[in-house]
This record gives C-alpha cells, sequence and structure tokens, in this order.
C-alpha cells in the first residue's frame, strides 16, 4: 500500500506542478503568480506546462546577477528542515521517469559510493560559483530534466526557437540520453550523482523533523531493504544516511518505521529512550 | 535524540528566517520575473 502511495504521490507531483496545458497548446510560458513560488522538485520553469519555479533555476539566476537567493534557499531549507530528501523519494518527476526506467529489466549494477559527492559538486561549480563569474547559467544549460522538459518541447512547437538549435543543443541531448540510459541499469543515476537540490536537502537528513528510525532488536540483516532501496542504500546501516531519499519503501520491514526527531523510542523497545544503534555501525556495504 | 532535536530546531530557525528575509527583500516577485521571462 504505501508503494502505490508513493507511485500516486509521484503521478500527483510530476501533473500538478505541470497543469498549465495550454501552454502545450497556445502555445505560452505561464506567467502568472504562482511562477514566484520555488517547487521543493526537480522541475523545470521553462516547460510550456510549469505553474512554479524551479529552485535550481532561481538561485543560479541570483547567483548569475551576484545576488544571493534568500528565499529560494528559504524555501529549500524550510522543506528540508521538515521532511529532509523526502520530496526527492514521493514527488520528484524526474526520480519518478527513474524509477519507472530502473524497471526495465535487464543487466543492473551499481553506483560507486564516491559518485554521491559528484552532486555537492555540480550544486557548488554549476550552480552557484560558474554563474556567479561568468553571468551564464551553465546549469541549465545542461540540465537533463530542462532538455526533456523545455528543450525539446519548444522545439518541436515553436520555429523560432527550432532556428536557434546549435551544437549545445546536441550536447544536452547527450546529457538527457546518458542519464535515461544508465536509469535502466542504475537506480537513480542522477539523484545520486548529479541533482544539486538532493545535494541541499541531503544536508537536512540527519536533522529534519521526519526521521527514520530503525530497531536493532527485530532486524535480521536480511539486506531486503537493499533491494527494494531506489538508491541502493542500507537503512539499518545508516537510517539517517544522506542517500536516504525518505521514500519508506523499506518500512514494509518492522524493523524500520517513520518517526520524529521528537520521538525517543519509536519501537517502544523498553529501557531504550536514545533511539536505534544504527549509528555505531561504521562498516556498511558499498552501494 | 535530543541533539538531533536541537538540531533540528536551529536549522528550522535558520530556514525560516533565510525564507522570511528572501520574503522582505521582495526576492519572490524577482523569482516570478525570471520564471516569467525565460
Amino acid at each position: 500500500v504505501a508503494f502505490l502511495t508513493r507511485r500516486i504521490f509521484q503521478g500527483l507531483g510530476t501533473v500538478l506542478p505541470n497543469a498549465y496545458v495550454q501552454g502545450f497548446l497556445t502555445p505560452t510560458l505561464y506567467q502568472g503568480t504562482l511562477k514566484g513560488i520555488c517547487t521543493p522538485l526537480f522541475n523545470c520553469y521553462a516547460c510550456p506546462s510549469a505553474l512554479f519555479s524551479c529552485p535550481i533555476g532561481s538561485m543560479q539566476h541570483f547567483a548569475a546577477t551576484g545576488k544571493v537567493p534568500f528565499y529560494a534557499v528559504g524555501t529549500i531549507a524550510v522543506i528540508g528542515s521538515s521532511v529532509g530528501r523526502m520530496t526527492c523519494g514521493t514527488l520528484c518527476p524526474f526520480g519518478f521517469l527513474q524509477d519507472l526506467l530502473f524497471k526495465i529489466r535487464t543487466w543492473k549494477g551499481r553506483l560507486p559510493g564516491w559518485a554521491s559527492f559528484l552532486r555537492y559538486a555540480a550544486l557548488a561549480v554549476l550552480v552557484f560559483l560558474i554563474p556567479a563569474f561568468s553571468g551564464v547559467h551553465w546549469f541549465s544549460k545542461l540540465c537533463p530534466m530542462g532538455t526533456l522538459s523545455a528543450g525539446l518541447p519548444w522545439v518541436t512547437l515553436s520555429e523560432s526557437i527550432r532556428a536557434l538549435v546549435d551544437s549545445l543543443f546536441w550536447v544536452k541531448i547527450g546529457i538527457l540520453l546518458l542519464f535515461l540510459t544508465s536509469s535502466v541499469v542504475v537506480k537513480r543515476p542522477f539523484c545520486r550523482a548529479a541533482c544539486p537540490l538532493g545535494a541541499i536537502f541531503s544536508l537536512f537528513n540527519r536533522s529534519s523533523f521526519l526521521q527514520l528510525a530503525w530497531n536493532p532488536d527485530s532486524c535480521t540483516r536480511c539486506g531486503k531493504c537493499q533491494k527494494i532501496c531506489p538508491v541502493d542504500i542500507r537503512p539499518d546501516y545508516k537510517p539517517t544516511s544522506a542517500e536516504c531519499l525518505r521514500c519508506l519503501d523499506c518500512t514494509r520491514c518492522p524493523s524500520l518505521t517513520l518517526t520524529t526527531v521528537l520521538h525517543r523510542n519509536p519501537f517502544d523497545v523498553p529501557g531504550r529512550e536514545g533511539g536505534g544503534r544504527a549509528e555505531n555501525l561504521s562498516e556498511a556495504p558499498a552501494g | 535524540m535530543r541533539g538531533r532535536a536541537v538540531a533540528f530546531l536551529l536549522t528550522a530557525l535558520a530556514s525560516a528566517v533565510l525564507l522570511a528575509w528572501g520574503l522582505y527583500r521582495a526576492e519572490f516577485a524577482k523569482v516570478l520575473l525570471n520564471g516569467a521571462l525565460l
């Protein structure tokens, strides 16, 4: 039931922020008040049907114009401090697409652990540093979600934009294809290795209001939680992992549950008021 | 867990201050303009 609920939320996270259908029919870009709101999702605001703004695009724009993006960072920080990376796991349209692509039956691989550091580099270099020094929105120029939901539709719908297609467009297509094809063999490669929004949300996983709790007394270390995890982690080794998307798929196991920072004994284990021992275990398997 | 609760309170407070300061500086309108002019 929880898994189906997540799929429904992912569907809503894809459809609702892109409900301006008129944008595809006319074609025009929505310019109403909602466009001032940054969604906590990786959803391109240049998509013809987009109702809201992309927080990463907004941060990058502020960096490129030499300003500090208090509002965009604040919006993301408020959501991150409440639910951690939960919007990545339950609402993000690009994450949903990667989840669906991984369902294709073929040989499956694993992303190396060091790849997760790349998303922090993408955030620092492509979203803040390069735009700040060059004034050019380089992350948006290369963003695969932008190519999929804005670049391709606009090139298809508008003859004047089609005339602007140059070599950079094909580079963008190549990046999009790289992430889409790798999503078939690796779980969520973009979220784990390249998403700057996920990088910001990751910083809040340890201190967010909602937390994942693990019960060491009932856990048999069977590893099934890793098999169903959309980012290939072992929540029993580190429930506060920065990689965890808080999708709650693993809570199908009775040894894992959603709790809050205020709940000191989520499994009601007698004599244990300090939570699980998860963080004392440092030998988590790779993946 | 108490440390984590304190960390949550501090980050939530800092986040709310950031958001409020951004709204006070009318950044909502700047984001709206940027999003609408893409």
